[in-house]
């Protein structure tokens, strides 16, 4: 298994298990209707920041952990293989973020609160990341 | 001399030039001399995104309806070259698309008008479309 292809499964649980905590932890602000949008907002403002400074130190920790592990493959460059599946889970990823800045867009036009706006923009951010995350994954496994 | 895919990239770039300039020069001008709540841009959104998704279907199924011979002789190839150049150019919209939703996600987090969310997706979101575009055609020109 590449360096590539570790940090790719590294990435994928990280933002993953972030992401999963974040909209579980925040589906009754955002769904519920238990908060106002005013509290909603600054709620998902914060855990927001939150995850992003998670996913920084996360990511870092993870990188170095693999290359500690193997570091002659840490070195090297992305070959013509890591290329053609990072283009491949790019196109992929960018899709899916097309359909939720489609849906976000509609959201503003229809005069909806922001922090629904935004969280769907959250949201296509996430899963954009995570169909690319998939995408390489099964193209490192199956061969492209 | 061109390939059909390469001039379907071009006129995909054409459609997209052309609804976003439309869209532009019908609001930017009542946003420098109208509050933003006066402004008129739902419905100018709406017709730029149909005649953009139309212009796609047009030319998806002007490609579907070809019989094998027309698309062999409009050099129609199911290639290397072309797998490359699509699979490039939407890695390419889908960074630039990555960059729009950030941007948007920072202006709803900061609570501008979601205004500016709706119109940074949409002018984003056309300005990727042409940067995946353009790097399919670069791409076919052996520039990237």
């Amino acid at each position: 298994m590449s360096f590539y292809e570790k940090s790719n499964i590294a990435m994928l649980v990280v933002t993953g298990g972030t992401y999963a905590w974040y909209f579980a932890s925040s589906a009754d602000a955002l769904f519920g209707g238990s908060v106002t949008p005013e509290v909603a907002l600054a709620m998902t403002n914060l855990k927001m920041l939150v995850t992003v400074g998670i996913i920084i130190a996360a990511s870092i920790a993870a990188h170095i952990a693999i290359a500690i592990a193997a570091p002659s493959e840490a070195n090297g460059d992305a070959d013509e293989r890591d290329k053609l599946v990072e283009m491949r889970g790019g196109q992929r990823g960018g899709f899916v973020l097309a359909v939720f800045a489609l849906a976000a867009m509609a959201s503003a036009m229809t005069a909806q609160p922001y922090y629904l706006i935004a969280n769907l923009i959250l949201g296509g951010l996430v899963a954009s990341e995570l169909v690319k995350g998939v995408s390489k994954l099964v193209d490192y496994r199956r061969g492209v | 001399m061109p390939g059909f895919l390469e001039r379907m990239n071009r006129a995909v770039a054409l459609g997209t030039i052309l609804a976003l300039g439309w869209y532009l020069i019908r609001v930017v001008p009542q946003v420098t001399s109208w509050p933003l709540d006066e402004v008129s841009w739902k419905g100018e959104m709406v017709i730029a995104v149909v005649v953009f998704v139309a212009t796609l279907i047009a030319d998806i199924v002007r490609a579907a309806i070809s019989n094998r011979n027309e698309l062999d002789e409009a050099g129609v190839v199911d290639d290397e070259r072309d797998h490359a150049a699509e699979r490039r150019g939407d890695a390419w919209g889908g960074h630039a698309m990555h960059g729009t939703a950030f941007v948007a996600l920072m202006l709803l987090v900061l609570e501008f008008d979601p205004f500016w969310a709706a119109n940074t997706l949409f002018v984003g979101a056309m300005l990727a479309g042409l940067v995946s575009t353009l790097v399919k055609i670069l791409t076919y020109r052996g520039s990237v």
